[in-house]
């Protein structure tokens, strides 16, 4: 069964909102008035805006047409993007990019939300304008959203809300592995910068080969290319390999021999943003026959020289590395990038082996965790996407008296 | 800053020109400027006239001559358009070219080829009305009511040609501290911004250089040397100076650094100048002492190696670089860099953000800071890493309260009276010592030398992180089957 269709007009009021004139200081000196703009409202972690991030003041409220809206209202931005939502956590007031929901007495502000939700690109579709796309008030109050009885509202708003909160979960989990093994580096080394262990230090070159890789659009003289498969920033992740798009480039056969990746080769891009500097990942053979490009540089350990590619990796990727690189890089135009000899330079700290083989197990250990939580995120990701079809679609019910 | 109302009168100004068909803007330029200064030498006259009143002497030094009273911009001003037109035309253009003394006065060769082309009596009608309604008695108002216009000059950027920001040049005044004796000269000018600025700084610290004779004399024919060589620039460069008030400057239109004009060496005890930092370039007329500091064809460091040949022994030298003369690792780069730290005195490296001179360029530049020795005597260099510069560093430029420029100030006089603690690399303003710089290949780039305070990032020790982990786990778990429940 399906659920009627009904205006939002019909089941909620919309409400907009103003901003103060911004040249007069009076209008922003207190905050007594708490009054949310869309980007507010972008990148929330929970259903909930508790408070807004700025105030402004009762003479600001009064001198524009913007409203009070009560807790509970599904926060709704009608432009730059449309559709984002967001429940007030507690009474408050929005700029003119809201076109604001608040519920009337059979409607669930959390079903309301994931109903929205749900909904944001047909409404987005409705959307006019040349620079950048609105929904008026009226299209908003002529929207039409799936509206079953009060308590199957409830119902389908718990099992999203619960469904929503496990993806969160997950994600803080990810998150948190990430931390753990920043954790187990500062535990087993140390922090490089302040070096408390007190490690002798080395220069790269003294243990590694370095190499650039090869240029697009040079000129061979040899016919016989063929195409191969080559590393590019892209691809090189901070600690791992994004492998989802692997870009070709005809080479000659020296040049695949020359410039051809091995296993434990730790792969470093040359830079670009300074947040990019030291940004590299070890090379596991993912890929037969790869190569790289000149804007990825390829260190590879000589093997009597003990050290193992993820410590190596880790070292140079860590704040400690970055601070060596933003120093050494030229910086024109906040382009910060690194040549061979800065890396050939790069002052490695010397740490027992059998602790570097210990931090590489972890690193495995770690990336098998990380693809599986991964894995899983994805899976939850289409658990509540089905979940919230169904719910909307009315079948979430038919499928519970089936069972 | 020129603001509101005072801006829209200015872009009124222009669109009355393009509608009236003068589209080229540094046409437009040019052609405001002569009448700005038809109507300033009206004020300057009246001044004197009524200093005169007041005495009850004859006019000391009388722009107008009798019988020339109707060329004054009081009174054609109110003429009828075509009237207006006519004076304008035939006799105040032709007047103005002649003013400011003899033939080989600066001013009067340039406007010697100037060209008066507003087409019609109703636009020069509107034109009049309009600049009679700014307000051009305050100086200040006057420069950047010109800078505002300038500002307009669509292209800017091409040759190399960045409009240096006026706070900048003050800065550099500031910083180098010009004396009532000094020869100044900056060898790409472009619109005389350094040289005015040096002048207003003069004005106003050593006011000397107003009532002394000798030294007034020296201000107004022997101080100032300009040289560029677009002639256009060079037209409103001179217009500039004399909006000024400074009388004769030696404003000259050359290539600076060709072998032709290779005989002002040696010449000059301040040089205030931003350089074309790119631009194309005659190799082959390159004058052959300056490329004997470093082969190159890079004019910006050609231009260092012509100032070091321009300044006198003893001479110092402001100037701005982009910041790959800091690093930049060819030989002519490494020469340089050696020759102004072994075989000169550096002084200072004044990092500046990169949106500087946006919305020109986003290129990131340094004032570099050097004083001829040609004996080395490069000790403590002062470095400073100027992160705000007053304005917004996008495309707007728009007033902000974060500014380094005071700091700086007072941070270099602090060093160069020997005072204050200047060893904390952390801190904007630093020294380092030359042997330093040495070590480093003479790389001079500030964050070579630059420490970065250190925030240690601390995280929970392994096994909690790993307990927290396990609780979500299980969280996670048991989420998912009360979920299966509620289904």
């Amino acid at each position: 069964m399906s659920w009627p269709l009904v205006s939002l007009k019909d089941c909620c009021t919309v409400v907009g909102g103003a901003t103060p004139k911004r040249n007069v200081p009076d209008f922003w000196s207190t905050e007594d008035v708490p009054w949310v703009t869309p980007k507010d409202v972008s990148n929330l972690e929970t259903p909930e805006l508790p408070d807004a991030p700025e105030y402004i003041s009762r003479a600001g409220y009064e001198s524009c047409a913007t409203y009070m809206l009560p807790q509970g209202t599904v926060l709704l931005t009608s432009r730059a993007p449309i559709g984002n939502v967001a429940i007030a956590g507690r009474s408050m007031c929005t700029n003119q990019g809201f076109k604001s929901l608040v519920p009337g007495e059979d409607v669930d502000s959390i079903y309301l939300y994931y109903c929205i939700r749900h909904l944001a690109p047909n409404l987005e579709a409705l959307g006019n304008g040349a620079t950048f796309k609105e929904v008026s008030k009226k299209v908003v109050e002529n929207f039409k959203i799936p509206l079953p009885p009060l308590e199957e509202q409830k119902r389908i708003a718990a099992v999203l809300d619960k469904a929503d909160a496990l993806r969160r979960k997950r994600q803080q989990a990810i998150q948190l592995t990430d931390t753990l093994l920043k954790s187990v580096f500062l535990d087993m080394f140390g922090d490089p910068v302040t070096n408390p262990k007190g490690w002798e230090v080395c220069k790269l070159e003294d243990v590694a080969e370095i190499r650039s890789g090869i240029t697009k659009g040079r000129k061979t003289k040899d016919k016989e290319l063929v195409e191969t498969p080559y590393m590019r920033v892209a691809n090189v992740q901070d600690g791992f390999l994004n492998l989802d798009n692997i870009a070709t480039i005809p080479a000659t056969k020296s040049e695949v021999l020359k410039y051809l990746l091995k296993t434990e080769d730790i792969l470093l891009t040359e830079g670009g943003d300074p947040d990019k500097l030291g940004r590299g990942a070890v090379w596991n053979d993912d890929i037969p026959d790869c190569i790289h490009q000149n804007h990825i540089f390829c260190v590879r350990l000589k093997e009597e020289a003990g050290f193992k590619a993820e410590y190596v990796r880790a070292v140079i990727g860590s704040p400690y590395g970055k601070r060596y690189f933003l120093r050494a890089a030229k910086q024109t135009t906040g382009i910060a990038s690194i040549n061979k000899s800065q890396l050939r330079n790069f002052p490695l700290l010397v740490t027992p082996i059998d602790i570097q083989m210990r931090f590489q197990e972890v690193i495995q250990k770690h990336k098998e965790d990380l693809d599986c939580q991964q894995g899983h995120l994805r899976k939850l990701d289409s658990l509540f996407a089905s979940l919230s079809q169904r719910a909307f679609r009315g079948e979430l019910t038919a499928k519970d008296e089936a069972a | 800053m020129i603001t509101g109302d005072l801006k829209n009168k200015v872009d009124q100004l222009w669109n009355a020109f393009w509608s009236g068909g003068v589209s080229n803007p540094l046409s437009v330029i040019e052609q405001i400027t002569y009448l700005l200064f038809a109507k300033r030498i009206d004020d300057i006259h009246t001044n004197r006239e009524n200093r005169a009143n007041l005495l009850g002497e004859p006019i000391d030094k009388p722009i107008f001559l009798d019988g020339q009273a109707h060329l004054r911009w009081s009174r054609f001003k109110d003429a009828d358009p075509e009237e207006k037109f006519r004076v304008f035309k035939d006799e105040v253009f032709p007047f103005i070219k002649q003013l400011n003394g003899a033939a080989g006065s600066s001013y009067t060769r340039f406007m010697a080829d100037a060209v008066f082309i507003i087409p019609t009596p109703a636009l020069l009608d509107k034109v009049v009305n309009m600049i009679d309604a700014i307000p051009m008695q305050d100086r200040d108002t006057k420069g950047d009511l010109y800078e505002y216009m300038l500002s307009k000059i669509a292209t800017a950027g091409q040759n190399g040609q960045f409009r240096t920001p006026r706070h900048i040049i003050k800065l550099m005044v500031e910083l180098t501290a010009p004396t009532p004796k000094d020869i100044i000269a900056d060898p790409a000018c472009g619109t005389c911004g350094f040289l005015v600025a040096a002048a207003e700084y003069l004005e106003h610290h050593h006011a000397s250089v107003l009532v002394d004779q000798e030294e007034n004399y020296h201000f107004h024919h022997s101080m100032f040397h300009g040289s560029d060589f677009d002639s256009s620039m060079l037209r409103i460069g001179a217009m500039n100076m004399t909006l000024h008030g400074i009388e004769n400057p030696v404003i000259e239109g050359r290539d600076s650094l060709s072998e032709d004009h290779a005989t002002n060496r040696n010449a000059y005890t301040l040089i205030l100048a931003n350089p074309p930092f790119k631009g194309s370039l005659d190799a082959d007329a390159v004058a052959k002492d300056v490329l004997q500091v470093a082969k190159t064809k890079k004019t910006e460091l050609l231009f260092i190696s012509l100032f070091l040949k321009q300044l006198k022994p003893g001479g110092r030298c402001a100037a701005i670089v982009p910041d790959g003369v800091l690093f930049g690792s060819s030989k002519a780069h490494k020469d340089i860099r050696k020759e102004l730290v072994e075989g000169q005195k550096l002084e200072a490296i004044i990092s500046m953000p990169s949106g500087v001179f946006k919305p020109y360029a986003g290129v990131s530049t340094a004032i570099l800071m050097f004083t001829r020795t040609d004996s080395g005597g490069t000790d403590d260099v002062f470095f400073y890493d100027m992160a705000a510069d007053g304005f917004s560093l996008d495309d707007k430029r728009e007033a902000v309260d974060a500014n380094d420029i005071p700091d700086i100030i007072t941070q270099y006089q602090a060093h160069r009276a020997g005072k204050g603690d200047f060893t904390d690399r952390t801190a904007k303003a630093f020294t380092v010592p030359k042997a330093a710089i040495a070590e480093q290949g003479y790389d001079l780039s500030i964050n070579r030398y630059k420490e970065v305070e250190y925030e240690e990032i601390t995280y929970d020790p392994p096994h909690i992180i790993l307990d927290q982990l396990e609780a979500l786990e299980a969280e996670i778990q048991q989420d998912l089957k009360e979920l299966r429940g509620m289904l």
